[in-house]
Protein backbone atom coordinates (compact mmCIF):
# COMPACT_ATOMS: atom_id res chain seq x y z
CA UNK A 1 0.00 0.00 0.00
CA UNK A 2 1.45 3.22 -1.00
CA UNK A 3 2.78 4.95 2.57
CA UNK A 4 0.49 8.07 1.84
CA UNK A 5 -2.50 6.58 1.83
CA UNK A 6 -2.35 4.69 5.24
CA UNK A 7 -3.78 7.99 6.69
CA UNK A 8 -7.25 7.49 5.08
CA UNK A 9 -7.94 3.84 5.35
CA UNK A 10 -10.69 4.91 7.20
CA UNK A 11 -11.99 7.01 4.31
CA UNK A 12 -11.04 4.67 2.01
CA UNK A 13 -12.64 1.48 3.91
CA UNK A 14 -16.07 3.75 4.62
CA UNK A 15 -16.81 4.80 0.59
CA UNK A 16 -16.03 1.21 -0.22
CA UNK A 17 -18.76 0.44 2.39
CA UNK A 18 -20.96 2.81 0.77
CA UNK A 19 -20.87 0.99 -2.55
CA UNK A 20 -23.23 -2.06 -0.18
CA UNK A 21 -22.60 -4.27 2.42
CA UNK A 22 -19.39 -6.88 1.96
CA UNK A 23 -17.10 -8.60 3.64
CA UNK A 24 -13.26 -8.42 4.42
CA UNK A 25 -11.74 -10.00 1.03
CA UNK A 26 -14.39 -8.44 -0.62
CA UNK A 27 -13.21 -4.99 0.51
CA UNK A 28 -9.78 -5.70 -0.26
CA UNK A 29 -10.43 -6.52 -3.47
CA UNK A 30 -12.61 -3.68 -4.01
CA UNK A 31 -10.15 -0.81 -3.04
CA UNK A 32 -7.77 -2.73 -5.33
CA UNK A 33 -9.97 -2.63 -8.35
CA UNK A 34 -11.13 0.89 -7.83
CA UNK A 35 -7.70 2.33 -7.53
CA UNK A 36 -6.00 0.33 -10.60
CA UNK A 37 -4.08 -1.38 -8.07
CA UNK A 38 -2.17 1.22 -6.17
CA UNK A 39 -3.82 0.45 -3.40
CA UNK A 40 -2.33 -3.02 -2.45
CA UNK A 41 -3.40 -3.58 1.05
CA UNK A 42 -1.51 -6.12 3.23
CA UNK A 43 -4.86 -7.60 3.47
CA UNK A 44 -4.62 -8.36 7.07
CA UNK A 45 -4.63 -4.51 8.09
CA UNK A 46 -8.22 -4.05 7.08
CA UNK A 47 -9.60 -6.43 9.93
CA UNK A 48 -8.51 -4.14 12.61
CA UNK A 49 -9.23 -1.20 10.58
CA UNK A 50 -12.64 -2.36 10.58
CA UNK A 51 -12.52 -3.34 14.66
CA UNK A 52 -11.65 0.22 15.14
CA UNK A 53 -14.54 1.77 12.72
CA UNK A 54 -17.21 -0.52 14.11
CA UNK A 55 -16.28 0.03 18.06
CA UNK A 56 -16.68 4.06 17.08
CA UNK A 57 -20.20 2.93 15.27
CA UNK A 58 -19.75 4.10 11.76
CA UNK A 59 -19.61 0.02 10.44
CA UNK A 60 -21.80 -2.42 11.85
CA UNK A 61 -20.97 -6.57 11.13
CA UNK A 62 -23.35 -9.77 11.03
CA UNK A 63 -22.26 -13.55 10.65
CA UNK A 64 -24.02 -14.18 7.12
CA UNK A 65 -24.40 -17.53 6.01
CA UNK A 66 -22.77 -18.16 2.67
CA UNK A 67 -23.54 -21.12 0.26
CA UNK A 68 -20.48 -22.82 1.85
CA UNK A 69 -19.88 -21.23 5.03
CA UNK A 70 -20.67 -18.21 7.50
CA UNK A 71 -18.93 -15.01 6.12
CA UNK A 72 -19.11 -11.32 8.34
CA UNK A 73 -20.17 -8.92 6.48
CA UNK A 74 -20.06 -5.22 7.18
CA UNK A 75 -22.34 -2.29 6.77
CA UNK A 76 -22.29 1.36 6.51
CA UNK A 77 -24.33 2.94 9.40
CA UNK A 78 -26.22 5.98 9.35
CA UNK A 79 -23.09 7.46 11.34
CA UNK A 80 -20.80 6.23 8.79
CA UNK A 81 -22.85 7.89 6.43
CA UNK A 82 -22.42 11.33 8.24
CA UNK A 83 -18.48 10.62 8.65
CA UNK A 84 -17.86 9.52 5.80
CA UNK A 85 -19.81 12.95 3.90
CA UNK A 86 -17.81 14.93 6.46
CA UNK A 87 -14.62 13.00 5.57
CA UNK A 88 -15.16 13.19 1.71
CA UNK A 89 -15.49 17.08 1.64
CA UNK A 90 -12.41 18.00 4.05
CA UNK A 91 -10.44 15.69 1.58
CA UNK A 92 -11.89 17.14 -1.57
CA UNK A 93 -11.37 20.54 0.06
CA UNK A 94 -7.60 19.15 0.45
CA UNK A 95 -7.06 17.78 -2.63
CA UNK A 96 -8.49 21.18 -4.35
CA UNK A 97 -6.20 23.01 -2.72
CA UNK A 98 -3.48 20.71 -3.68
CA UNK A 99 -4.36 20.99 -6.87
CA UNK A 100 -3.94 24.46 -7.24
CA UNK A 101 -1.00 24.78 -5.86
CA UNK A 102 0.69 22.65 -8.02
CA UNK A 103 -1.17 23.24 -10.78
CA UNK B 1 -1.30 -23.22 4.59
CA UNK B 2 -4.96 -21.64 5.80
CA UNK B 3 -4.44 -24.18 8.84
CA UNK B 4 -1.18 -23.11 9.28
CA UNK B 5 -1.45 -19.21 9.06
CA UNK B 6 -4.60 -19.32 11.59
CA UNK B 7 -2.84 -21.75 14.08
CA UNK B 8 0.17 -19.14 14.32
CA UNK B 9 -2.34 -15.90 14.23
CA UNK B 10 -4.12 -17.85 16.99
CA UNK B 11 -0.58 -18.39 18.64
CA UNK B 12 0.31 -15.31 18.88
CA UNK B 13 -3.40 -13.52 19.63
CA UNK B 14 -2.86 -16.24 22.91
CA UNK B 15 0.51 -15.37 23.78
CA UNK B 16 -0.84 -11.56 23.84
CA UNK B 17 -3.48 -12.14 25.58
CA UNK B 18 -6.83 -11.73 23.09
CA UNK B 19 -8.88 -14.61 24.41
CA UNK B 20 -12.25 -15.91 24.37
CA UNK B 21 -14.98 -14.49 21.79
CA UNK B 22 -12.55 -11.95 20.04
CA UNK B 23 -10.05 -14.22 19.40
CA UNK B 24 -12.57 -16.78 17.75
CA UNK B 25 -13.83 -14.15 15.69
CA UNK B 26 -10.97 -12.69 14.55
CA UNK B 27 -9.85 -15.91 14.04
CA UNK B 28 -12.83 -16.86 12.27
CA UNK B 29 -12.87 -14.03 9.93
CA UNK B 30 -8.96 -14.87 8.87
CA UNK B 31 -10.29 -18.31 7.95
CA UNK B 32 -12.95 -17.62 5.63
CA UNK B 33 -10.59 -14.66 4.13
CA UNK B 34 -8.03 -17.51 3.66
CA UNK B 35 -10.05 -19.65 2.42
CA UNK B 36 -11.78 -17.02 -0.35
CA UNK B 37 -8.07 -16.11 -1.89
CA UNK B 38 -7.53 -19.59 -1.84
CA UNK B 39 -10.60 -19.87 -3.94
CA UNK B 40 -10.02 -17.31 -6.07
CA UNK B 41 -6.34 -18.74 -6.68
CA UNK B 42 -4.93 -15.38 -5.89
CA UNK B 43 -0.92 -15.98 -5.64
CA UNK B 44 0.32 -16.23 -2.20
CA UNK B 45 -2.73 -15.94 -0.20
CA UNK B 46 -0.25 -15.96 3.26
CA UNK B 47 2.09 -13.58 2.20
CA UNK B 48 -0.76 -11.30 0.77
CA UNK B 49 -2.63 -11.51 4.05
CA UNK B 50 0.67 -10.25 6.34
CA UNK B 51 2.73 -10.80 8.69
CA UNK B 52 0.65 -12.97 11.71
CA UNK B 53 2.85 -11.24 14.87
CA UNK B 54 2.24 -7.25 13.75
CA UNK B 55 -1.72 -8.65 12.94
CA UNK B 56 -1.61 -10.03 16.45
CA UNK B 57 -0.04 -7.02 18.22
CA UNK B 58 -2.37 -4.81 16.05
CA UNK B 59 -5.50 -6.53 17.28
CA UNK B 60 -3.96 -6.77 20.85
CA UNK B 61 -2.85 -2.98 21.26
CA UNK B 62 -6.50 -2.53 19.80
CA UNK B 63 -7.86 -4.51 22.29
CA UNK B 64 -6.72 -3.80 25.38
CA UNK B 65 -7.03 0.31 24.74
CA UNK B 66 -10.46 -0.38 24.34
CA UNK B 67 -11.27 -2.81 27.24
CA UNK B 68 -9.18 -0.49 29.43
CA UNK B 69 -10.95 2.37 28.35
CA UNK B 70 -14.21 0.69 29.05
CA UNK B 71 -13.42 -0.55 32.55
CA UNK B 72 -12.81 2.64 33.26
CA UNK B 73 -15.83 4.32 32.63
CA UNK B 74 -17.42 1.45 33.86
CA UNK B 75 -15.65 1.97 37.32
CA UNK B 76 -16.18 5.43 37.13
CA UNK B 77 -20.61 4.62 37.16
CA UNK B 78 -19.70 2.10 39.92
CA UNK B 79 -17.85 4.82 41.87
CA UNK B 80 -20.68 7.06 41.18
CA UNK B 81 -23.12 4.83 42.23
CA UNK B 82 -21.55 4.24 45.43
CA UNK B 83 -20.99 8.36 45.90
CA UNK B 84 -24.26 8.92 46.07
CA UNK B 85 -25.21 6.17 48.21
CA UNK B 86 -22.62 7.00 50.63
CA UNK B 87 -23.93 11.00 50.71
CA UNK B 88 -27.36 9.74 51.01
CA UNK B 89 -25.65 7.67 54.50
CA UNK B 90 -24.47 11.06 55.85
CA UNK B 91 -27.61 12.56 55.01
CA UNK B 92 -29.52 10.50 57.44
CA UNK B 93 -27.35 10.57 60.19
CA UNK B 94 -28.80 13.47 61.99
CA UNK B 95 -32.37 11.90 61.48
CA UNK B 96 -30.73 8.82 63.10
CA UNK B 97 -29.55 10.52 66.11
CA UNK B 98 -26.91 12.94 64.82
CA UNK B 99 -23.27 12.72 65.29
CA UNK B 100 -21.61 11.91 68.24
CA UNK B 101 -18.38 11.71 70.39
CA UNK B 102 -15.75 10.27 68.60
CA UNK B 103 -14.89 8.26 70.90
CA UNK B 104 -18.11 7.44 72.01
CA UNK B 105 -18.37 4.04 69.80
CA UNK B 106 -18.27 0.48 71.84
CA UNK B 107 -14.17 0.38 71.21
CA UNK B 108 -13.00 3.77 71.76
CA UNK B 109 -9.98 3.80 70.06
CA UNK B 110 -11.91 3.14 66.62
CA UNK B 111 -13.59 6.38 66.45
CA UNK B 112 -11.06 7.81 65.48
CA UNK B 113 -9.43 5.86 63.23
CA UNK B 114 -12.94 5.10 61.48
CA UNK B 115 -14.19 9.18 61.11
CA UNK B 116 -10.30 9.89 59.49
CA UNK B 117 -10.61 7.05 57.38
CA UNK B 118 -14.73 7.49 56.43
CA UNK B 119 -13.57 11.36 55.32
CA UNK B 120 -10.36 11.09 53.83
CA UNK B 121 -11.09 7.76 51.88
CA UNK B 122 -13.91 8.84 49.51
CA UNK B 123 -11.62 11.73 48.70
CA UNK B 124 -9.23 9.60 47.48
CA UNK B 125 -11.80 7.75 45.75
CA UNK B 126 -13.17 10.71 43.73
CA UNK B 127 -9.98 12.13 43.32
CA UNK B 128 -8.56 9.21 41.41
CA UNK B 129 -11.86 8.38 39.90
CA UNK B 130 -12.23 12.06 38.36
CA UNK B 131 -8.55 11.65 36.80
CA UNK B 132 -9.55 8.28 35.83
CA UNK B 133 -12.43 10.22 33.62
CA UNK B 134 -10.57 12.45 32.08
CA UNK B 135 -8.18 10.45 30.98
CA UNK B 136 -10.90 8.05 29.61
CA UNK B 137 -11.69 10.87 27.50
CA UNK B 138 -8.66 12.58 26.90
CA UNK B 139 -7.83 8.78 24.36
CA UNK B 140 -11.31 8.65 23.68
CA UNK B 141 -10.56 8.93 20.11
CA UNK B 142 -7.35 7.11 20.47
CA UNK B 143 -6.96 3.37 18.68
CA UNK B 144 -3.72 2.44 20.38
CA UNK B 145 -2.48 3.66 23.70
CA UNK B 146 0.96 3.09 24.44
CA UNK B 147 0.83 0.41 27.84
CA UNK B 148 1.85 3.18 30.14
CA UNK B 149 -0.98 4.86 29.57
CA UNK B 150 -3.39 2.21 29.80
CA UNK B 151 -1.38 1.00 33.15
CA UNK B 152 -1.76 4.57 34.50
CA UNK B 153 -5.39 4.43 33.79
CA UNK B 154 -5.70 0.94 35.12
CA UNK B 155 -4.50 2.35 38.81
CA UNK B 156 -6.42 5.24 38.78
CA UNK B 157 -8.88 3.38 38.49
CA UNK B 158 -7.97 0.84 41.16
CA UNK B 159 -6.89 2.79 43.52
CA UNK B 160 -10.52 4.88 43.73
CA UNK B 161 -11.83 1.27 43.60
CA UNK B 162 -9.66 0.17 46.66
CA UNK B 163 -10.47 3.76 48.35
CA UNK B 164 -14.01 3.41 47.82
CA UNK B 165 -14.21 0.37 48.85
CA UNK B 166 -12.21 0.74 52.29
CA UNK B 167 -14.74 3.53 52.63
CA UNK B 168 -17.49 1.62 52.57
CA UNK B 169 -16.33 -0.71 55.38
CA UNK B 170 -15.04 1.28 57.55
CA UNK B 171 -18.66 3.28 57.23
CA UNK B 172 -20.06 0.17 58.14
CA UNK B 173 -17.72 -0.59 60.73
CA UNK B 174 -18.38 3.21 61.95
CA UNK B 175 -22.59 1.89 62.29
CA UNK B 176 -21.93 -0.95 63.84
CA UNK B 177 -19.19 0.60 66.75
CA UNK B 178 -21.90 3.42 66.98
CA UNK B 179 -24.83 1.10 67.03
CA UNK B 180 -25.61 1.89 70.52
CA UNK B 181 -26.07 5.79 69.91
CA UNK B 182 -27.54 5.66 66.36
CA UNK B 183 -31.17 4.81 65.67
CA UNK B 184 -31.38 0.95 64.55
CA UNK B 185 -32.66 1.48 61.39
CA UNK B 186 -29.96 3.48 60.09
CA UNK B 187 -27.58 0.57 61.52
CA UNK B 188 -28.19 -1.77 59.63
CA UNK B 189 -28.86 0.51 56.37
CA UNK B 190 -25.40 1.48 56.89
CA UNK B 191 -24.40 -2.52 56.70
CA UNK B 192 -26.57 -3.81 54.25
CA UNK B 193 -25.90 -0.68 51.54
CA UNK B 194 -22.12 -0.92 52.12
CA UNK B 195 -21.74 -4.69 51.92
CA UNK B 196 -23.94 -4.23 48.74
CA UNK B 197 -21.83 -1.85 46.94
CA UNK B 198 -18.83 -4.13 47.45
CA UNK B 199 -20.16 -6.45 45.16
CA UNK B 200 -20.49 -3.98 42.29
CA UNK B 201 -17.13 -2.25 43.34
CA UNK B 202 -15.27 -6.10 42.91
CA UNK B 203 -16.71 -6.58 39.91
CA UNK B 204 -15.52 -3.17 38.25
CA UNK B 205 -11.99 -4.05 39.79
CA UNK B 206 -12.30 -7.41 37.87
CA UNK B 207 -12.74 -5.86 34.95
CA UNK B 208 -9.61 -3.26 35.30
CA UNK B 209 -7.60 -6.23 36.01
CA UNK B 210 -8.66 -8.17 33.42
CA UNK B 211 -8.00 -5.32 30.79
CA UNK B 212 -4.43 -5.57 31.62
CA UNK B 213 -4.51 -9.04 29.60
CA UNK B 214 -4.26 -8.37 26.04
CA UNK B 215 -0.23 -6.86 25.23
CA UNK B 216 -0.71 -3.02 24.82
CA UNK B 217 1.57 -1.50 22.53
CA UNK B 218 4.59 -0.97 24.50
CA UNK B 219 5.70 2.27 23.12
CA UNK B 220 5.22 5.41 24.49
CA UNK B 221 5.08 7.28 27.47
CA UNK B 222 2.38 8.01 30.02
CA UNK B 223 0.68 10.88 30.74
CA UNK B 224 -0.01 13.48 33.84
CA UNK B 225 -2.68 15.66 35.52
CA UNK B 226 -0.84 18.39 33.21
CA UNK B 227 -1.99 16.90 30.55
CA UNK B 228 -5.38 15.46 30.97
CA UNK B 229 -5.95 19.60 32.00
CA UNK B 230 -3.94 20.38 29.34
CA UNK B 231 -5.79 23.52 28.70
CA UNK B 232 -6.36 24.76 32.02
CA UNK B 233 -2.67 24.62 32.33
CA UNK B 234 -1.66 26.38 29.20
CA UNK B 235 -3.85 29.37 30.21
CA UNK B 236 -1.12 32.45 30.70
CA UNK B 237 -1.88 33.32 34.48
CA UNK B 238 -1.43 29.55 35.39
CA UNK B 239 1.33 28.84 33.16
CA UNK B 240 3.21 31.40 34.94
CA UNK B 241 3.56 29.49 38.20
CA UNK B 242 5.36 27.23 36.80
CA UNK B 243 3.66 24.39 38.26
CA UNK B 244 4.07 21.86 35.03
CA UNK B 245 8.28 22.20 36.67
CA UNK B 246 7.53 22.69 39.93
CA UNK B 247 4.54 19.86 41.14
CA UNK B 248 5.41 20.36 44.99
CA UNK B 249 4.07 23.98 44.15
CA UNK B 250 1.07 22.37 42.29
CA UNK B 251 0.26 20.16 45.22
CA UNK B 252 0.73 22.80 48.02
CA UNK B 253 -1.75 25.45 45.62
CA UNK B 254 -4.22 22.64 45.89
CA UNK B 255 -3.56 22.02 49.79
CA UNK B 256 -4.38 26.04 50.15
CA UNK B 257 -6.96 26.08 48.89
CA UNK B 258 -8.62 22.77 50.17
CA UNK B 259 -7.96 23.66 53.24
CA UNK B 260 -9.67 27.39 52.70
CA UNK B 261 -12.57 25.29 51.44
CA UNK B 262 -12.44 23.49 54.88
CA UNK B 263 -11.73 26.23 57.12
CA UNK B 264 -15.04 28.23 55.03
CA UNK B 265 -16.99 25.05 55.16
CA UNK B 266 -16.81 23.81 58.89
CA UNK B 267 -17.13 27.71 60.22
CA UNK B 268 -20.46 27.78 58.21
CA UNK B 269 -21.11 23.96 59.73
CA UNK B 270 -20.17 24.32 63.30
CA UNK B 271 -20.70 28.17 63.98
CA UNK B 272 -17.12 28.27 64.92
CA UNK B 273 -14.10 29.50 63.52
CA UNK B 274 -11.99 27.46 65.39
CA UNK B 275 -13.94 24.11 64.17
CA UNK B 276 -13.32 25.67 60.80
CA UNK B 277 -9.08 25.82 61.38
CA UNK B 278 -9.38 22.66 62.52
CA UNK B 279 -11.15 21.17 59.75
CA UNK B 280 -8.83 23.16 56.86
CA UNK B 281 -6.13 22.23 58.34
CA UNK B 282 -6.89 18.62 58.55
CA UNK B 283 -7.41 18.83 54.58
CA UNK B 284 -4.53 20.48 53.82
CA UNK B 285 -2.00 18.27 55.50
CA UNK B 286 -4.30 14.94 53.86
CA UNK B 287 -4.30 16.19 51.13
CA UNK B 288 0.09 17.26 50.93
CA UNK B 289 0.05 13.61 53.02
CA UNK B 290 -1.83 11.92 49.62
CA UNK B 291 0.03 13.85 46.81
CA UNK B 292 3.53 12.36 48.55
CA UNK B 293 1.97 8.90 48.81
CA UNK B 294 0.71 8.37 45.71
CA UNK B 295 1.25 11.74 43.45
CA UNK B 296 3.31 9.45 41.10
CA UNK B 297 1.30 7.10 40.75
CA UNK B 298 -1.66 8.65 39.95
CA UNK B 299 0.38 10.83 37.32
CA UNK B 300 -0.20 13.76 39.69
CA UNK B 301 3.78 14.81 39.62
CA UNK B 302 6.45 13.41 36.63
CA UNK B 303 9.28 11.04 37.63
CA UNK B 304 11.03 14.34 37.98
CA UNK B 305 8.69 16.77 39.86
Amino acid sequence: MLESSKGHVDLLLLSTLAQGPTHGYGLVEALRERSGGVFDFAEGTVYPALYRLERQGLVTSRWAEGQTRRRRLYRLTRRGRAELARERGAWEAYANAMRAVLA
Amino acid sequence: MIDELAHEIARELEALGVRGTTRDRVLAEVRDHLEESVRRRDEDPAARFGEPRSFARLVASQVATASTRRAALGSFGVLSLAGVAYLALFALVPAAGGWSDIFGGHVQALGPLLGVATAVLPQIAFVSGCLALVQAFRIRREEVVGAAELALLRRRSNVALGSAAIALVAMAGFALDFEAVMAAWWTWLAVVTCAALLLPLAAASYLVSDSACPAAEPAGVAHDVFDDFAPIFRLAPIRRLGLVEHAWRFALLAAAAVGCAGFVLGWLAEGDPGSGLVRGGFEAVALVICFAALGKALGLRRSNG
